[in-house]
This record gives C-alpha cells, sequence and structure tokens, in this order.
C-alpha cells in the first residue's frame, strides 16, 4: 500500500528569491549566465538611489576578462535571467557582473558571479618538455632526477605527432 | 617484436531507470537490451577467448548505477519476465515466417539466442552477472575502472566542488562494495573533465583517467607525443587521450565499420514494422510502438528498400573489418614507435553498449580482432593503462584542457537551449545539501534518513543523461520528469527537514523508488 503511492507532480520554482548570477563555460568561446535579482535587492537600490534612478538605469550584464584585464557590457532585457555570451579569448578567467548601467561611467552592481575559465582551443605555444615519473608527482616527492629526464624533443615537435586535429565526435 | 600498444576500454553506462511504481517500465527494457545485446555476448565473447587460450586485455568501466541495476533483484526478475517474453514472441515469429526461409532463419536464430541468454543468465551465472565480470578481472585480463556514482557531467557541476567531491567518492564507495578493491583508475563521465576534478581524484587514490583528445593536445606544455603517450599531470594524475584515427573507424556514421551495409539494421525492428494487433503484447502497455531486439533486415545501403539480414555476410566482414583495423593499427604504431623512445600507446575509448547493441556484430568483430592480435603479428600488443603507466612511469608533465567527448568537444551537448534551464535548480540543490550537511554533522534516525534521501535525489537528479537526452530530442518528456522529480523530492526534502517536519510515510515511499546506494553518507556534503 505504501510503495503504490503517488508522489506526485513536481513543479520547479520560478524563483529561489536569491541575489546572484552564475557562470559556467559552454565552449572556449562562449559563456552561460544565469542570474536572479532579489526584490530586496532591488528596494535596496530604490531606497539608496531613488525610483528615477531605476527607471533611468538600464539592466546590463558586465562581463569581466580578468586574464587580460578587460570588460565589457550587454544590454538585457528587464525580464530575463539568463544569457549566453560570445566571448573572443579562449583559455581566459571570465567574471559577470548583473546591474543597472546609469551612464557609460556609471554601473551599479546588484550581484557578481563566480569565475569561469574558457578552455583552450589550440595548440599550447609552451613547447618545453619535462618528463618525470608520475609516482614522484603523485606522492608529491622531489623528483631527483628531474634535471637528467628532460629531454630533446626537436625531432618530435617537428614530426608534429600533437598537431593533429580532434573530430570532436564521437 | 612488439612496437606498441592498444589499449581498448569499453565505457558501460546507463541511467537509473528501475521503476518499481510501475509493473512494466518502458526504460528498464534500455538495461534488458544492454544485457542481451551488449554484455552477454561481451561476456561470451570472453569466455570464448579464454577458452581458446587467446591473450586479450581490456578495460571496462561500469557505472555505479548501472552495476545497481546489475545487481537488483527486482530488475533480475523483471529480466527474466522480459526474456520468456520475447522467447514467446520469436516463437509466434517462427511460425509466422514459415513460408519465408530468409526470415525464418533469423526467427529461429533469435528464438535460440534468447533462450540461450536466459539459461545463462538464470541458470549459470545465477542472475548475478557483475560476479562475472569480478571473475575476468580477477584473472587479469580485463581490468575495471570505475565512473562518477550517477555519470554526472562533472564540468557543469564544478559551481560546487562538493558536488564533484560526492560524484566521484561515491562512485567509488560503489566500485570498492562489488569489486572488494580500489580501482586505479576513472572514466569522466562524457570524457568531462575540468580541473576542479583532480584535487578529488588525488583525494580518492585515481591514478588515471581517459580524456577526449584535444584535452590533451591542447595540454599545456603541448605533449610531444600527442595522444600516443599519457601525460601526468603536476598534481600526479595521468591522463590518457583517444586516439582519432582509431575512433573514426568505428565511431563515424559515415566511414565507421557499423555502417556497413552487410551488418544488421538497428532502425528496422517488428516492433514498428508488424501489425498492431500482432505486436501490441511485446510493445509498450501504452499502445506505443518500441524495438523489440527481434531485427530481420540488413543496412543495404541509402534505401528504404531493405535486403534480409545474412548472418554469415555480416561475419565475413566484420573479420574483414577486424584484419582492417588490426593492419591500421600496425602501420600506425610501426611510424609511431620510429619517432618514440617509449612504445606508443593508442587509446580506443567506446561505448560498450555500440558493441552488439547499436552495432550487432560488434562483439564478433571485437573477438575476431582480439584473435588476429594474438595470431597473426607481433608489432602490436593489447594492454590496460595500469599496465603501461607500471611500465612506462616516466611521462611529460602537462596540464590537460577542459573538454568532452560529446559534439564540439566541450559541453555544448549538456548546456545549450534545450536543456540550459535544468542548471539553476541543480547547482541550487547542491549548495542546500552542503548547507543540510554543514548544519547537520550528527544527525540520526529519521533526520539522517532524510539527509541521506536528499542526497541520493540530488546525484540521480545530476546524471549528465537527463540534459542529453533532452539536446537528442528522444523520451525527452521522461527526462524532464526524471529531473523535477528528483529536484522536487530533494525539495521536499530540505523544507521539511529545516523545518524538522519530515514526512514519514513520503520518505519511506521515495527511499523505495530511489533506493539507489543504500550506503551513503550525506557528510561527503560537508564544505571542503
Amino acid at each position: 500500500m505504501l510503495h503504490n503511492q503517488s508522489d506526485g507532480e513536481y513543479r520547479l520554482p520560478q524563483s529561489y528569491n536569491d541575489n546572484s548570477i552564475t557562470l559556467v563555460a559552454q565552449n572556449p568561446h562562449m559563456l552561460y549566465a544565469y542570474w536572479e535579482i532579489s526584490e530586496n535587492k532591488k528596494k535596496k537600490f530604490i531606497n539608496c538611489f531613488g525610483q528615477e534612478l531605476w527607471n533611468a538605469s538600464t539592466p546590463v550584464l558586465k562581463v569581466i576578462n580578468v586574464t587580460k584585464n578587460k570588460a565589457s557590457f550587454i544590454r538585457i532585457n528587464e525580464f530575463s535571467d539568463s544569457l549566453y555570451i560570445d566571448v573572443p579569448d579562449s583559455s581566459c578567467s571570465y567574471i559577470a557582473e548583473v546591474g543597472r548601467r546609469i551612464s557609460d561611467d556609471f554601473f551599479i552592481s546588484l550581484a557578481h558571479s563566480n569565475c569561469a575559465n574558457t578552455p583552450s582551443d589550440t595548440l599550447s605555444n609552451n613547447t618545453s618538455a619535462v618528463f618525470t615519473d608520475y609516482k614522484c608527482l603523485k606522492t608529491e616527492k622531489e623528483m631527483p632526477n628531474m634535471r637528467k629526464l628532460i629531454k630533446k624533443t626537436e625531432l618530435l615537435l617537428n614530426n608534429d605527432l600533437s598537431g593533429t586535429t580532434s573530430p570532436f565526435c564521437k | 617484436m612488439t612496437k606498441g600498444y592498444i589499449a581498448f576500454i569499453l565505457h558501460s553506462h546507463l541511467p537509473y531507470v528501475r521503476h518499481p511504481e510501475f509493473e512494466d517500465s518502458l526504460e528498464e527494457r534500455w538495461l534488458f537490451e544492454a544485457i542481451s545485446e551488449s554484455y552477454l555476448p561481451l561476456l561470451d565473447t570472453f569466455e570464448s577467448l579464454n577458452t581458446e587460450g587467446v591473450e586479450y586485455k581490456l578495460t571496462l568501466s561500469i557505472t555505479p548505477t548501472l552495476l545497481t541495476m546489475l545487481a537488483d533483484p527486482l530488475l533480475q526478475q523483471r529480466y527474466i519476465r522480459h526474456l520468456n517474453k520475447i522467447i514467446e514472441l520469436t516463437e509466434k515469429e517462427m511460425d509466422r515466417t514459415k513460408g519465408h526461409p530468409e526470415f525464418n532463419g533469423l526467427a529461429q536464430m533469435y528464438n535460440k539466442k534468447y533462450k540461450n541468454d536466459l539459461h545463462i543468465f538464470r541458470d549459470i551465472y545465477k542472475c548475478n552477472i557483475i560476479s562475472k565480470f569480478k571473475e575476468l578481472m580477477n584473472s587479469g585480463k580485463i581490468e575495471i575502472i570505475t565512473s562518477a556514482a550517477t555519470h554526472g557531467f562533472l564540468p557543469l557541476l564544478g559551481i560546487n566542488p562538493e558536488s564533484i567531491r560526492a560524484q566521484i567518492a561515491v562512485g567509488i564507495q560503489v566500485y570498492e562494495k562489488f569489486f572488494g578493491v580500489k580501482p586505479r583508475g576513472i572514466w569522466l563521465p562524457e570524457c568531462g573533465y575540468c580541473p576542479q576534478v583532480e584535487p578529488v581524484l588525488k583525494e580518492n587514490d585515481i591514478e588515471y583517467f581517459i580524456m577526449e583528445s584535444h584535452g590533451i593536445l591542447y595540454a599545456d606544455p603541448r605533449p610531444v607525443f600527442g595522444t600516443y603517450a599519457p601525460i601526468v599531470t603536476p598534481s600526479g594524475l595521468v591522463a590518457f587521450g583517444r586516439d582519432i584515427e582509431s575512433s573514426k573507424q568505428v565511431w563515424s556514421s559515415v566511414e565507421g565499420y557499423p555502417g556497413d551495409f552487410d551488418y544488421r539494421d538497428f532502425y528496422r525492428d517488428i516492433g514498428y514494422d508488424l501489425d498492431y494487433d500482432y505486436i501490441k503484447d511485446y510493445i509498450s502497455p501504452d499502445g506505443r510502438r518500441v524495438n523489440t531486439g527481434i531485427k530481420y533486415y540488413r543496412i543495404t545501403g541509402k534505401t528504404d528498400d531493405k535486403k534480409p539480414y545474412n548472418p554469415a555476410w555480416a561475419k565475413n566482414k566484420a573479420d574483414m573489418h577486424a584484419g582492417n583495423f588490426m593492419f591500421k593499427r600496425e602501420k600506425q604504431i610501426e611510424y609511431l614507435s620510429e619517432y618514440m623512445e617509449q612504445p606508443p600507446i593508442v587509446v580506443c575509448p567506446y561505448d560498450t553498449e555500440l558493441f552488439g547493441h547499436w552495432w550487432y556484430e560488434g562483439p564478433i568483430w571485437l573477438k575476431m580482432l582480439f584473435k588476429k592480435i594474438h595470431y597473426e603479428q607481433d608489432t602490436i600488443k593489447l594492454i590496460t593503462p595500469s599496465e603501461y603507466i607500471n611500465q612506462n612511469p616516466v611521462m611529460q608533465v602537462s596540464s590537460p584542457t577542459s573538454s568532452s567527448w560529446g559534439h564540439k568537444g566541450y559541453n555544448e551537448v549538456w548546456l545549450n537551449e534545450t536543456n540550459d534551464w535544468i542548471y539553476r535548480h541543480l547547482h541550487k540543490a547542491a549548495e542546500r545539501m552542503i548547507q543540510l550537511a554543514n548544519e547537520n554533522p550528527f544527525a540520526t534516525g529519521i533526520k539522517r534518513d532524510a539527509l541521506n534521501q536528499a542526497a541520493r535525489e540530488l546525484l540521480l537528479a545530476q546524471s549528465s543523461d537527463w540534459a542529453f537526452i533532452m539536446r537528442a530530442g528522444t523520451m525527452v518528456k521522461y527526462a524532464e520528469k526524471r529531473t523535477k522529480d528528483h529536484i522536487g523530492r530533494f525539495t521536499k526534502l530540505y523544507n521539511d527537514i529545516k523545518e524538522n517536519n519530515i514526512d514519514e510515510q513520503w520518505l519511506r515511499d521515495i527511499e523505495y523508488k530511489d533506493n539507489i546506494f543504500p550506503d551513503i553518507d550525506y557528510n561527503i556534503y560537508a564544505s571542503i
């Protein structure tokens, strides 16, 4: 009897009444952000700056490339809660802020995100090659013969064993 | 003389689709089909290779969800019921096709096959497939590795490091429970690597994992040997990269072997072809047509006019393809070995279910390939990743890049416009689970039960399969329902625990439905 009972249909909440923004990388050139601005945060803004400034300001995402120390703004819909963001740079760390933009120089952040890293989409230019017994790194022991294990690898690099591209699908 | 190695890695996974609340569940058929079409044929392959004295090595990852289902008495009994039903259908088919020898022979083949499956499963293995895999592992022929608890796609769960820790730690606990030892390697679900997995793998004594090719190729510094030698990350974990060339030969829908015109056509199944009144007792109880496993046609070509399947032709083709695969690997290894001081390794990971379920002749191909490698050449040898790193412990230090083996190579399959809505709920539930674990370190009684169930619901919600199915566009409603059910149950548990008002009857009901990981300890979610 107990085991036949239904635990019903579940509906997911529209909102968690949070004030937050989360950022994840979809690929080397695309981030995905979702956010929620709480009523409380909005009230605080209005108490502090006034309803007029809220109305006059535009909702934006500020996307900051932490690695290259540059930022850009993306205007968002007043009612939107997520966005895919094109980013030019792979192998970089990004954070995003959701907030209100009053003028070109005046942005008020309402929430800032975690840091998301875009993966690499190209061969590394770093061709230094250090070899070691993996057990040394595993056990965090010193690597006594590290220098001896550094190998000349020019021949191998010239033969381009690492240069093939992946089909990126199963 | 052996110049290099091939590492075959078969990844065996199904999401947790046990539905005791229904008498007959369509999704449980995924398990039954995989047992009949992949796991039993592969075990038969290994068995016959052993009997013939063929030396082979293979690595098998079996996910905790699959292990738990294979060990579940209810599902074992339902599999037997399923087999009896198919045997009944094949008997009807032998009668129906009497005047058509090209189909009648196939009906007899299926009848024999499913009767044999029943005998092997029930009478020989005593319903315990896992013990057979364990036996092979103990013989040293196959290495079994672990995976994340419910196959969570880790790069998109890393917002909460505790989620990654729980996925991996619970996965390892399940492995140890079934195999009695610790795994040396892990299959990261969907080959989904991100640097956040490393501390957790290290904490759990995992030595190696498998990556998509470009996870290695784009590593920093640039790996000198590409994917033909593993790299070691600065934290001491060994990463193996999938070989592009051998992957395409098997996976590619255009150039891959499984698309050969002589092989059995997966999509032409009597569940769709025959009159409804005739087939209705063997398809979905709600009348939806589904695969029955009885398929009479070969791929034939790019045509709807399919010709009858000819097992002898298909077997002959599998033999040719095995020879072709071996020849190409020999040439590949010969070339690579000229430039490498250590023997190259070609890593060939595939879904286990490709062999037999999708590619019916896959297990025959594998058997023929292993026999050819054993008898017909001495350039290449089969190896497991563990053996390779034992023999070749010196490797290049490099940091892999985040990647997956999904379409386009990163997170697109599991994060796109069809499924992105799940992440705010998954991340929130993880945050709440961490909060619950931190607030209740020593819970007892019903509260402890509720906390453990909350951990189960969260893990089940995190299966990569739901997002994948939403993207693939098949069974979307089921995937959406599973996500909503587990998040919904989790949320009710969260609220009940916070309010100290646990609904015991409801709790026992969902414990019965979502009974995975009976030994889980919610404290795994305590803050890192």
